[in-house]
């Protein structure tokens, strides 16, 4: 119950949290991985995952990335999948009424590719009761991981905005982020409010991630609504006792 | 023109102002290329049918030989007090698709529509705000 409790204390004072997805509920990343891996055979040459770079161009890893998400989509039980093994977690932070965004996104950084988001946070287009779940495919680590800036710095990051100055963001950024080593199995959990950072991948392995949000649906939408983003993944027994 | 590809269509006139009739019916030729339909015709609800969609109800009543109707949005049910849902569900049941273009989805039979009535019910009650924007700007 402590440690129960302990990580929801993390989450109100920075933010974000890394979770811990438990081993029964883990079964759907390897057996997506298995599916891109079978489908997309060539990009791979029979490499790993984190090799990818070694066979694949920036030119040509976004068509590629493209290709991959409208396949991963047609996954029917993925977001279900998703959304259960972090169930514990969402049950206490927005209880049973759960709407998810409708695409699940993949994200793949190869070294040294410089196609990223600068530091930003996805608000006020996406909810301030919007939860966006990051998850490895591959072991992440150095600046392979995400860089989180703790929620007591953010009124610090929104001044920065205001002078608009790229060098500033990366040295805050760099100054006062967290970037911790996530594997496979560990998924980071933000508020779509936090301030987040990708850093330039300067390790010798490709990163491999999705991500996907999720919110309770009665909280207040930002500007993405039910039916164009998002889906109804689960609901109490009063919410469809009420409903049509 | 195979009747089986032939879609009826309804561009939103309270969203006219926002995003012109032309544009919506690029969005929904778009959109229903994809599953290889064409709109046959086309026509806006008016000022006096728009809320209880009258002129859907009625083309639905003549029984036309079509696959199906597409709308702009399934915002288009959204401005009567009442729920319009219902409508959606008669069509459905008389063997016609409806297509949403700017929602993305396709509902092709009644167990379609059981999988989706949860959030086409909650759609109304979480966008009151726009909802009531759209209404505020419509001028009868």
């Amino acid at each position: 119950m402590n440690q129960h409790n302990n990580i929801f204390k993390k989450f109100y004072n920075n933010g974000f949290i890394i979770y811990k997805i438990n081993k029964k509920k883990l079964t759907f990343i390897n057996k997506l991985k298995e599916e891109i891996y079978k489908k997309f055979k060539t990009s791979f040459a029979e490499d790993q995952f984190e090799n990818f770079h070694k066979y694949n161009s920036f030119e040509s890893i976004n068509g590629t990335r493209m290709k991959m998400i409208n396949y991963i989509n047609t996954k029917k039980k993925l977001k279900k999948d998703i959304y259960l093994a972090i169930k514990p977690f969402f049950d206490s932070m927005i209880g049973p009424d759960v709407v998810v965004q409708k695409n699940v996104n993949l994200a793949i950084q190869m070294p040294f590719d410089d196609e990223r988001p600068l530091l930003h946070k996805d608000t006020p287009l996406s909810s301030m009761h919007e939860l966006v779940v990051w998850i490895p495919l591959v072991d992440c680590k150095d600046s392979m991981c995400m860089t989180m800036i703790p929620k007591n710095k953010h009124d610090l990051i929104n001044s920065l905005f205001k002078k608009n100055d790229e060098i500033l963001f990366e040295k805050y950024s760099k100054k006062f982020g967290v970037t911790k080593n996530i594997k496979v199995g560990n998924v980071l959990i933000f508020n779509a409010n936090n301030f987040h950072y990708i850093p330039l991948n300067i390790t010798k392995s490709t990163r491999w991630s999705l991500n996907i949000r999720f919110k309770n649906l009665f909280t207040p939408y930002g500007q993405r609504n039910l039916l164009d983003y998002y889906e109804i993944i689960n609901t109490s027994c009063l919410t469809k006792m009420n409903s049509y | 023109m195979n009747k089986n590809n032939l879609l009826f269509c309804y561009p939103d006139t309270l969203f006219n102002k926002f995003l012109p009739q032309a544009l919506q019916i690029s969005i929904i030729k778009n959109f229903i290329s994809k599953f290889g339909k064409e709109i046959s015709f086309y026509t806006g609800e008016n000022h006096f049918t728009y809320k209880k969609l009258g002129l859907f109800k009625k083309k639905l009543q003549t029984k036309p030989k079509i696959n199906g109707f597409v709308f702009f949005s399934f915002m288009q049910f959204c401005y009567d007090r009442k729920d319009n849902i219902k409508i959606l569900e008669t069509a459905l049941k008389k063997k016609y698709t409806i297509y949403f273009a700017k929602e993305k989805i396709v509902l092709k039979n009644t167990d379609d529509f059981n999988k989706k009535k949860e959030d086409l019910f909650y759609y109304k009650k979480t966008n009151s705000e726009i909802i009531n924007l759209i209404l505020g700007s419509f001028t009868t």
